[in-house]
């Protein structure tokens, strides 16, 4: 086995074994650091990763209690102040349970390892009804199936059963659990996933299986993968001989801008020592 | 000391010591003890033991002065034993004040004097803190004479200058009375008075340029939150509805505003566990103030106390004692048996000490069956030529090694200054000069193979500063005698790097702000030419690792700078490029707290060591006669006893201050290192030092007193 007993398994290194073996190697198993072509316009790029993060920064700080009109006072960015409005007018807040829960992380013993994730929002009537709230600042996607079958729609609500017993005052039953994915581009059409025992039981199947291959494998068994769309924006580009040109954002397809964008949350998990 | 290093919780039990603790819920508890007696372990046992109870982890609070000394409870919190829970916040002060700021910031921004409220605040690292210490510093020394007096390196002019700043925000002077304060303390020559003066403008004027432009620096942050975001309600309230469980440990590392803090904060926790080691404070240099964390005490409701360590054989503990006996000119009274844990050696120079060393270290390894991760060398200061020997030589023997250090000379790495070099001659318009020798240097690192003879010729050739035109010569128009000399291998591999900057070049759009963005310039390099097979790069994953930080640097340096400077790309990478020949930048690169392999031999600065707060079997000591394990550094800028609490500001410092204090951090620092070893030192004797120079200081005239009395395992 090649992976410390302590090692922690999150939705972004679990895709990333699903998207390629090898990149999961690279990054989490063998810590490779290896400078990236990032799609270009690099600036451009950049400047919406940084406009992702505060969107979901401004959520926090209204969800913690400061009045809007002073957090929209703080934005000068078209595109934020489109999102911002979008989220005001749209009040996805409106219709979730009282107890509210931000930037909040749980984990679980799971397959002899650790399970963890951290949710934008997870909003609890104790013992009835707990949603878990995620912003997405990316384009929305046209194909909900796609989005059902990335391993965030699978963990949050199963490590949510697992772990969210203190939050929701006893056992969460897979039944009270609802995933909502908000888009700040297209508030009306959010997608939500209302959560069941089958799926919880597939999912808990799913990544048990999937933790048990990953801990198998030795080093140097991990295969590139044969899908080589998922190189078109992955750092490792140059190392697996994977063409050498940067990605154009222009063509960033959905799925890899959901890959990218899951990187914004671990932007996320490095502002500050603390986590709320 | 921490039993756990080695160990799960759930595989060892609690003493009895430690079993009275965990009973103690629902109030406030003082934990002290010396180093290795097991108070961290308490700690993971209580914080176990709590969440087995079924607290809410969200409502738990780990506080540590310095993330390295949270690595336990990291381990802890990893274990997949653990129950389902919540992520438990583990947080130092100024990361605490700077997630708070954050958060916050509209609601104390105008307050706090910032000229933009409106405007997010930009956090500063040391790096760009120091970039715009020199933008204020600079033009005073060259246009009014500033500091004309002090003879002193000027990147540690300005991080002294930072340093007071912290000092101010950690311990609580008001800024304004810094220099003040240094200069009633100071009882030499009259003309330091003046220095200290003009460190104290320049401090102002930098407080100033911050608030003018939202910029925090640490000490700004610290002043924040302590004096606006602690005392808002809407920011208090937060904290206090979130937090209803205090772990706070190595309370004597912290900063007394941190002190303040929980003082304040205290009351308001259901359960607190306080840790205080009483070896330490080997962070005082850094504001740490053991005495005012010590006071704590009496704002807890019971006090418990382990005496006994858990690490330190009897022999070291004997040890231990006598060498402070020693170090404070006492009658020293020896027992033999401390020779046991005891070997000194004595090399005349510094490469015999090395392969004694890597000798040694071998022997325990192999013979004695000792796990690499059970052995650290450690001195005062470790250079990088003493690092870059002892690894290498290490390497050769295949002895798994790594060296810790807070931060590293990036700039200083062959493979930086190839990028750099390649960086400037493909940017022409920014006038940045290239000498043959960058050229001959960053052809040796680029090309697989490429010897300096020939890179010395090809650079000669094909790289000529004086002349108008700033571009490569190519290779075929070099005579085919030449070329032959050359190897026409070397000469393909010569010509597509220089096709791959021409092209970079001739598709140079001034419309796109990309094109002159000196980090897409690094990684397009990397990637698409150094890092293919027969360029130096190719599959070399230390030139990938300091690629990767030299981006991240210029990425950090761009971020922040872009808000206060002329906006372009262009004039940002010059700058950047200008900050790093002046060593303000990529100097002391930050390192990753958490890149510690502990199945490998520790090369660490003694401090650096102090604070994993992790012990080991064996400890060798380098160099014990140098002078760096009594004096301080010279700061002629700061005082770290004058600017603290504990400082009497009618007292004048003197040598009878500064002998004090020297034998009191010595003992402290001995005795830390001998409370993390288990079973025997290593002491090294050096004859002649890095400088050249023999030096016989402090620790090893109290050393040579015990030897003396002890039958020899070595000359002395
Ligand atoms: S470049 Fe492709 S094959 Fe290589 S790690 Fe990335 S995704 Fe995998």
């Amino acid at each position: 086995m090649s992976l410390p007993p302590d090692f922690l398994f999150s939705q972004s290194n679990l895709q990333d074994f699903v998207d390629c073996p090898r990149r999961f190697e690279l990054r989490y198993i063998l810590k490779q650091p290896w400078p990236a072509l990032q799609p270009e316009p690099v600036l451009e790029w950049e400047q919406s990763l940084l406009q992702g993060l505060r969107f979901h920064q401004l959520i926090l700080q209204y969800l913690i209690g400061m009045p809007a009109e002073v957090l929209t006072q703080t934005i000068y960015d078209h595109k934020l102040q489109r999102w911002w409005n979008n989220f005001l007018a749209d009040n996805p807040l409106g219709e979730l349970p009282s107890e509210r829960y931000p930037e909040f992380t749980l984990s679980s013993p799971f397959a002899g390892f650790r399970l963890i994730a951290k949710y934008d929002l997870i909003a609890v009537a104790p013992g009835k009804r707990i949603v878990i709230v995620d912003w997405k600042t990316g384009s929305p996607r046209t194909n909900p199936n796609s989005l059902r079958e990335r391993i965030q729609s699978r963990l949050y609500p199963l490590l949510l059963v697992k772990a969210g017993h203190h939050i929701n005052h006893g056992v969460v039953n897979p039944e009270q659990v609802e995933m909502i994915y908000w888009f700040a581009e297209k508030p009306s059409a959010p997608f939500c996933i209302q959560y069941n025992q089958t799926e919880y039981l597939k999912d808990r199947e799913y990544i048990t299986t999937l933790i048990t291959k990953i801990a198998s494998l030795q080093l140097g068994k991990f295969e590139l993968t044969p899908d080589d769309r998922h190189c078109a924006f992955c750092n490792y580009q140059t190392l697996c001989n994977r063409g050498k040109q940067p990605g154009n954002l222009e063509d960033l397809e959905e799925e890899s801008y959901q890959e990218l964008e899951d990187k914004i949350q671990i932007d996320i998990d490095q502002i500050g020592a603390i986590q709320f | 000391m921490n039993q756990m290093a080695h160990l799960s919780i759930n595989q060892i039990s609690p003493t009895e010591n430690q079993q009275a603790v965990l009973e103690s819920f629902d109030k406030t508890l003082f934990l002290e003890g010396p180093s290795g007696s097991g108070k961290t372990t308490t700690a993971l046992f209580y914080l176990h033991s709590l969440l087995e109870q079924g607290v809410p982890p969200e409502k738990i609070l780990i506080l540590v002065p310095q993330r390295t000394l949270a690595t336990s409870y990291y381990n802890l919190l990893r274990e997949p034993y653990l129950p389902a829970s919540v992520a438990i916040s583990i947080v130092t002060i100024s990361g605490l004040a700077q997630r708070m700021i954050d958060l916050f910031w509209p609601l104390i921004a105008q307050n706090a004097g910032f000229a933009h409220p409106n405007h997010l605040p930009i956090f500063l690292t040391l790096e760009t803190a120091q970039y715009y210490m020199t933008r204020i510093v600079d033009p005073l020394i060259e246009h009014e004479g500033y500091f004309e007096s002090v003879n002193l390196d000027r990147n540690r002019l300005y991080s002294q200058i930072l340093d007071n700043l912290n000092k101010s925000a950690a311990v609580g002077i008001p800024l304004i009375e810094i220099g003040e304060r240094l200069k009633k303390a100071w009882g030499g020559k009259p003309s330091q008075l003046v220095v200290y003066d003009q460190m104290q403008d320049c401090a102002i004027r930098f407080r100033r340029f911050c608030l003018q432009n939202n910029l925090l620096d640490f000490s700004l942050q610290i002043s924040i939150f302590c004096n606006y975001l602690w005392s808002s309600f809407l920011c208090r309230q937060f904290l206090l509805n979130r937090f209803q469980f205090l772990i706070y440990d190595n309370i004597e590392e912290d900063v007394p505003v941190a002190h303040d803090l929980i003082r304040d904060w205290l009351p308001h926790f259901r359960n607190a566990l306080l840790i205080y080691d009483t070896d330490g404070g080997y962070r005082s240099f850094l504001g740490a103030d053991p005495e005012e964390g010590h006071t704590l005490q009496s704002v807890c409701q019971e006090t418990m106390h382990l005496d006994q360590t858990l690490v330190t054989s009897p022999e070291l503990r004997i040890f231990n004692e006598v060498l402070v006996q020693s170090i404070q000119h006492r009658s020293l009274i020896i027992h033999p048996s401390i020779r046991q844990c005891l070997t000194s050696r004595y090399h005349r120079y510094i490469p015999e000490m090395i392969e004694d060393v890597c000798q040694q270290v071998n022997r325990l390894i192999t013979e004695g069956g000792v796990s690499p991760g059970e052995i650290v060398i450690v001195a005062p200061y470790i250079s990088d030529a003493l690092r870059f020997l002892l690894i290498n030589r290490m390497e050769q023997l295949q002895i798994p090694v790594r060296s810790h250090r807070p931060s590293r000379n990036l700039r200083d790495e062959p493979a930086t200054q190839c990028l750099l070099t390649w960086a400037k001659l493909a940017h022409p318009h920014w006038n940045m000069p290239v000498t043959r020798l960058d050229v001959r240097n960053a052809l040796v690192q680029s090309i697989a193979g490429l010897d300096l003879t020939r890179a010395e010729l090809l650079s000669q050739i094909v790289h000529r500063p004086g002349k108008q035109t700033r571009e490569l010569g190519s290779f075929d128009l070099i005579k085919p005698d030449m070329q032959q000399r050359i190897t026409y291998f070397v000469g393909e591999r010569y010509e597509h790097l220089r096709r791959w900057i021409t092209n970079y070049q001739s598709n140079n759009n001034p419309q796109n702000e990309d094109n002159s963005c000196l980090e897409v310039f690094l990684s397009r390099l990397f990637g698409e030419v150094l890092s293919h097979p027969g360029f130096g790069f190719y599959r070399n994953f230390d030139a990938a690792k300091t690629c990767t930080e030299l981006i991240e640097s210029v990425q950090k340096f761009r971020r922040v700078v872009s808000n206060t400077h002329d906006n372009s790309q262009h004039s940002i990478a010059v700058e950047y490029l200008r900050m790093i020949e002046k060593g303000v930048l990529a100097a002391q690169y930050l390192q990753s707290w958490q890149e510690i392999n502990e199945e490998t031999v520790l090369i660490a600065p003694a401090y650096t060591y102090l604070m994993l707060n992790r012990p080991v079997q064996y400890q060798f000591w380098l160099d014990i006669g140098s002078l760096g394990w009594w004096e301080r550094l010279n700061q002629p800028l700061t005082h770290p006893y004058v600017l603290s609490r504990r400082w009497d500001e009618n007292d004048v410092w003197d040598d009878v201050h500064e002998q004090q204090t020297n034998q009191t951090a010595m003992i402290r620092l001995v005795s830390g290192l001998i409370h993390r070893c288990q079973k025997g030192i290593f002491l090294y004797i050096l004859g002649v030092n890095e400088q050249g120079n023999e030096q016989r200081g402090q620790l090893l005239l109290a050393i040579q007193s015990i030897l003396r009395h002890l039958p020899p395992n070595e000359e002395v």
